[in-house]
């Protein structure tokens, strides 16, 4: 168990247990000031509990369960949460990074996302194109490795949720970027002559 | 045809490295065969019965003659002097070391070629018409919207992982060459509904092969062109997020329609699309015209009106080049110009494979009569879209020269086949020595004309590789109690008018099936009308006739 935080360069993260639906809450509890996840079905069911005993809880979805298994209070969640972990069970199943997504860009979710599980180094980038800004993998990472992949694409062909522009609009924006060259270059030669 | 730019180019390289730093980490040792099989999967390396195997991209079928030469070399310089072209319109490598394979790929970016997801449970190559740009019934040319859609897929993070692979066809004209109702997604570019002639797409969903082939379903056919990818995106997402993954054999995007139904799956896109922040999905059109550009059509210098009579004389004197001319020569949207395929499935042949000295041959013949330019299409044949008419016969003569010149495309001998138990760790049973008999027996060119059109398909095991589900003729090899065991299915058709093959009865042993498929070919030929082609017949008479033909008759 080793999280990282996916800044720039990477770092170590705060641990945060993943509960399942029965396991107790770890002691002492809230005292040691460690956030814990626990399953959506459960925060469902005990939210208004948890929020009155001002734990620091956070919620961890399952591969097949999505933003739309989340109800009516997804929203306000949105705001309180201040994480939310997405499980990879194995690395070939690859829903969360739909969640992750949706999470981000649909429902505005800004605290941490985290990414659990099967966490390989060849997905972190791609999880940080999906909005992930943090990894609990289960097979250890080091921070090394972790900022060579996340560094070693110089392109991405699309937009997608980390705010990196398409090789599209990175193009568009070296033409204006010459046109204004060659507009301003031209203007002091007018002044010039 | 698009170039690579600088950004293109520094895309490949970066992933040509990181494929780099994992064939080393699996070499090492540092990863196990378990995890590196999905990553080497997605580079486009499979692990076969022989050796490992590299499928190549041959992004929509379309290539020039450079690349064409980097390919020979390849096939020399890693393989055993020949590579094989498939039905997604891609060359794959049988032999080459899994430790040879960065080196390789290093030499094919030199060119602007790569392996990117041509395997793996990701967005695939998208295929096109091979007459794209060129056919005279088009109504817009699909190549540019591949084009874009090629990039939207390349290392889409979001999809990477789906529950399997996922296959986009396009074609843009009224006949259709990409047999894009077998694919997961089908895209036909035709005028929109609403009469005003716009055109934008008909949007197809869930065709395929496999266990549970299927004709795609049409999701909606008004779709606007500028709309393409954000809609792309709704159904990637929605699959993404509901296709199975409990099962492999249930996990296309096909199964989820079937539970679906067509009007809920409708309405679950739909409803992402409309959710969805598309103005950074969809491009600029700017980026559309800009990628259109690279598609400008060539100049094409006038051909001389007497052409037509000089062809027509040449023909009238030659049975051979007449036959030629029917079968491998096709219409163009220019005057005096035609698209030309070179046939790769010569009598006795394996199809679909070229060596070396052909692939060069081919390469300096497309250099000379096509403008630099060819096309791989989905019959495993390649295909000059740029020929003059007035140098159809010279090319035909070059052809000869090099063993090319195959009359029989789209006739009996243009077989479509896996390569089956010979190199496949997943067939059951031998599906090249079939292919080579039944050219053998339909060797006859005279014969294979007055048959006239119909396709042929061989798969070696149930997942249809070879797509026999869509083949007029269809053999499926099965393994029945240790001896290979060959189904023959009838009726299939890959074009607009799609359709899955129908059983015909109990199987054939390896000698029985080459006999079985003259017996279908000998009931049609008694049992046509007209000028009708196989498939018409078929579809007039129904199976009856054949099963009966093959079987004996039905009880009533």
């Amino acid at each position: 168990m080793a999280p990282l935080r996916l800044d720039f360069p990477v770092r170590e993260a705060e641990v945060f247990p993943v509960l399942g639906a029965e396991d107790a809450f770890p002691t002492p509890y809230p005292d040691n000031g460690v956030t814990v996840l626990v399953p959506l079905s459960r925060w469902l069911e005990e939210r208004l509990g948890l929020i009155d005993a001002g734990l620091s809880v956070g919620v961890w979805l399952a591969s097949d369960e999505s933003p739309e298994d989340w109800g009516p209070t997804l929203a306000e969640d949105m705001a309180r949460l201040p994480v939310i972990g997405l499980a990879f069970p194995a690395f070939t199943d690859g829903r969360a990074y739909s969640s992750a997504r949706l999470l981000r860009e649909r429902h505005g979710f800004g605290g941490e996302l985290r990414a659990l599980g099967d966490v390989k180094i060849d997905q972190v980038p791609l999880m940080v194109r999906c909005g992930f800004d943090a990894i609990d993998p289960k097979d250890t990472l080091t921070e090394e490795a972790v900022n060579a992949a996340l560094s070693r694409f110089r392109h991405v062909y699309q937009h997608a949720g980390d705010g990196r522009p398409a090789i599209w609009a990175e193009r568009r924006s070296i033409v204006a970027k010459t046109e204004a060259e060659r507009c301003s270059t031209g203007i002091e030669k007018e002044i010039v002559a | 045809m698009y170039r690579y730019d600088e950004f293109d180019a520094a895309i490949v390289a970066d992933r040509t490295r990181e494929f780099s730093d994992q064939v080393a980490r699996r070499l090492s040792g540092e990863i196990d065969e378990d995890s590196f099989k999905p990553l080497r999967l997605m580079n486009g390396v499979y692990l076969q019965l022989h050796a490992y195997m590299l499928r190549v991209a041959v992004p929509y079928g379309e290539l020039s003659a450079n690349q064409l030469r980097r390919m020979a070399r390849i096939a020399k310089d890693y393989d055993k002097g020949y590579g094989h072209f498939t039905t997604r319109q891609n060359i794959q490598y049988n032999w080459i070391a899994l430790s040879d394979m960065p080196k390789v790929l290093e030499e094919l970016a030199e060119v602007g070629l790569h392996a990117i997801q041509t395997s793996g449970n990701c967005i695939r190559n998208t295929t096109c018409d091979p007459l794209a740009g060129v056919a005279a019934d088009e109504y817009e040319d699909p190549r540019p919207w591949a084009e874009l859609i090629r990039q939207w897929s390349t290392f889409h993070p979001e999809f990477t992982f789906l529950p399997r692979k996922f296959k986009i066809a396009i074609t843009g004209a009224t006949k259709d060459r990409a047999a894009v109702q077998f694919h997961d997604v089908g895209l036909e570019l035709a005028p929109l509904p609403d009469g005003s002639g716009e055109i934008g797409f008909k949007v197809y969903v869930g065709g395929g092969m496999g266990r549970t082939p299927r004709v795609g379903r049409l999701l909606r056919d008004d779709l606007r062109k500028e709309h393409l990818l954000s809609y792309l995106e709704a159904i990637l997402r929605t699959y993404n997020m509901q296709g199975r993954r409990d099962n492999k054999y249930k996990a296309r995007i096909k199964i989820l329609m079937d539970a679906l139904g067509v009007e809920a799956f409708r309405a679950k896109v739909d409803a992402e699309w409309e959710a969805m922040e598309r103005t950074t999905v969809d491009v600029p059109a700017e980026e559309v015209a800009r990628i259109t550009d690279y598609f400008a059509p060539l100049d094409y210098a006038p051909v001389s009106t007497g052409t037509a009579q000089e062809v027509a004389d040449l023909r009238a004197q030659d049975p051979a080049f007449d036959a030629w001319l029917n079968a491998n020569v096709h219409a163009h949207k220019v005057e005096g110009y035609a698209g030309v395929t070179i046939s790769l499935k010569p009598v006795g042949g394996i199809p679909g494979d070229a060596t070396t000295d052909e692939m060069e041959a081919v390469a300096d013949l497309v250099d000379r009569y096509s403008q630099g330019i060819l096309r791989v299409t989905h019959e495993q044949n390649l295909l000059l879209p740029h020929v003059r008419q007035d140098q159809l016969h010279a090319l035909w003569l070059a052809l000869q020269a090099v063993g090319l010149e195959t009359p029989n495309v789209g006739h009996m001998g243009d077989i479509i086949a896996c390569p089956g138990l010979d190199y496949c760790a997943l067939a059951t049973a031998r599906s090249i020595p079939i292919a080579q008999e039944i050219s053998a027996r339909f060797k006859d060119m005279t014969r294979i004309q007055d048959i006239g059109p119909v396709t042929l398909n061989i798969s070696g095991c149930i997942n249809a590789c070879g797509h026999h589900h869509a083949g007029n003729i269809g053999i499926l090899g099965l393994e029945k109690a240790g001896d290979e065991a060959y189904q023959l299915v009838l009726g299939g058709a890959a074009d607009e008018r799609a359709a899955v093959a129908q059983q015909t009865g109990r199987g054939f042993s390896a000698e029985g099936i080459v006999d079985a498929v003259e017996t279908v070919v000998e009931a049609y030929m008694e049992l046509r009308e007209g000028s009708e082609t196989f498939i018409d017949t078929f579809r007039r008479v129904g199976i009856t006739p054949f099963k009966e033909a093959l079987h004996g008759p039905t009880s009533a």
